[in-house]
């Protein structure tokens, strides 16, 4: 026998993805229709004043297609991250390439969605037109940059010794999934600790973090002596971990070819 | 974005965002999680599992279609989609045949229904106490504001006598077929 809740089942797949178009009569959310050139067309570092100037442009392209407002935090925990339309500061903007392009529907995708189920609603005025997925294809789940404008210490939860380094505005959070879609690895940093190294977070056996648009690759030294080096896309890197190695110490490798060291 | 969600863990305020923007294992998870509810209100208050059937694929197709056209997202899921099996079957009321206006516009296949798949309706719909699936589903003051609206109203059941399923339902008495062709035929089996 079939049975007639399957054959609704299948008939509701069938709807659900079709085109929204074809689905009704009424417009889409305009929100779906952002495109955003490739990101590989990402432009150098020219300094603030030039930050500024596609800060306006970008502005203006997300005007026209109003604030996302997905699904922040887990619902069933109760309210979630406030949100805001405010852009990053300025020099986030500079220092980050991904933040100056426009916002992408990859960057609003089920992918991305899923992973803002971690956000805490310590968050508030999380910039969901700043929202970006950065990859969809580490060795884990999808990795996300969600920039914030503030984070409530108090209400964050978290120990003291992680308090300390909890940034308290302007924060960009980076989270990757686990493979399992089970869970996920989330940092807040500052715009200083991107650009002096300390933005890196582990999961399983990876080192993810964020880097600026002039650094083009990335070595990573674990204890045992293996190194591994990367370059990054979309200002991140993700590099596996040595056999039973822990990440010790990084390199950058600047586009104008200057190195710079850091301690993790 | 290839990696599989874990459906079943979601919020339905999650699963419906996702369905919002195509995710059709989504959409099918609140619908499993849900059609018992919608189906046994349906055939509690016309008292007809065929009617029922009917109404419960034109609800969760309504919602499907208001989510994928840029409708707003429910605050309370069950409470919208429960207003709008509600709705569909007072509209049927009023205009005398099952409603299947969002089934005739999208153009959906006729759904089989047969004389088995009214008695798992029956059965899921004996199996399933409204009441209790809406108080475990809302908050307490959504509960009694829904309650008022959907459990205390009268039956419709006598005039959903009046009503045939509609052309997007097709009702196939299959056993009752055979047992006529047997008999005109003079076969045991």
């Amino acid at each position: 026998m079939v049975s007639f809740f399957d054959q609704l089942d299948a008939q509701l797949r069938e709807v659900a993805v079709r085109a929204p178009s074809d689905a009704a009569t009424r417009p889409p959310r305009p929100q779906r229709s952002v495109s955003r050139r490739p990101r590989s067309a990402r432009r150098p570092r020219q300094g603030v004043l030039a930050a500024l100037s596609l800060l306006l442009v970008t502005g203006t392209a997300l005007a026209a297609t109003g604030l996302w407002r997905p699904i922040l935090g887990e619902p069933r925990f109760g309210p979630g991250p406030t949100i805001t339309a405010d852009a990053p500061p300025p020099a986030q903007l500079a220092i980050l390439g991904v933040l100056r392009a426009p916002q992408t529907p990859a960057d609003r995708s089920a992918g991305t969605r899923a992973e803002l189920r971690y956000m805490s609603a310590a968050a508030s005025g999380v910039r969901t037109n700043y929202i970006r997925l950065l990859s969809d294809h580490t060795g884990f789940g999808p990795a996300v940059l969600v920039p914030v404008a503030r984070i409530d210490q108090a209400r964050s939860g978290a120990p003291p010794a992680v308090l300390a380094e909890l940034p308290r505005t302007d924060a960009l959070c980076l989270l990757v999934g686990d493979r399992d879609g089970e869970g996920a690895a989330k940092r807040c940093f500052t715009t200083d600790d991107v650009l002096d190294g300390r933005d890196t977070l582990s999961l399983g056996s990876d080192v993810f973090g964020l880097v600026p648009d002039a650094v083009r690759s990335v070595t990573v030294s674990f204890t045992g002596g293996a190194t591994r080096t990367v370059a990054p896309a979309d200002n991140l890197f993700e590099t596996a971990q040595g056999a039973g190695g822990i990440p010790v110490s990084m390199t950058w490798t600047m586009a104008a070819g200057p190195v710079r060291h850091f301690t993790l | 974005m290839s990696r599989p969600h874990p459906h079943s863990r979601l919020s339905d305020a999650a699963l419906l965002a996702l369905a919002a923007d195509g995710d059709a294992d989504a959409y099918s998870e609140f619908y499993v999680r849900h059609r018992g509810l919608v189906v046994a209100f349906l055939r509690q208050r016309t008292g007809r599992s065929d009617v029922a059937a009917d109404l419960l694929a034109e609800t969760f197709v309504a919602a499907l279609d208001w989510l994928r056209s840029g409708g707003a997202l429910p605050a309370s899921p069950v409470g919208w989609l429960m207003t709008i099996a509600r709705n569909k079957l007072f509209g049927s009321w009023r205009r005398r045949r099952v409603e299947d206006d969002t089934r005739r516009r999208l153009g959906l296949e006729p759904l089989i229904l047969t004389d088995r798949n009214l008695i798992e309706i029956d059965e899921v719909s004996a199996r399933t106490d409204v009441a209790v699936e809406l108080a475990r589903h809302l908050p307490p003051e959504q509960f009694a504001a829904l309650k008022a609206h959907i459990l205390d109203e009268r039956s419709y059941a006598e005039i959903a006598t009046e009503l045939e399923t509609s052309e997007a339902v097709i009702r196939k008495r299959v056993s009752r077929a055979l047992g006529v062709l047997r008999a005109a035929i003079g076969g045991n089996g």
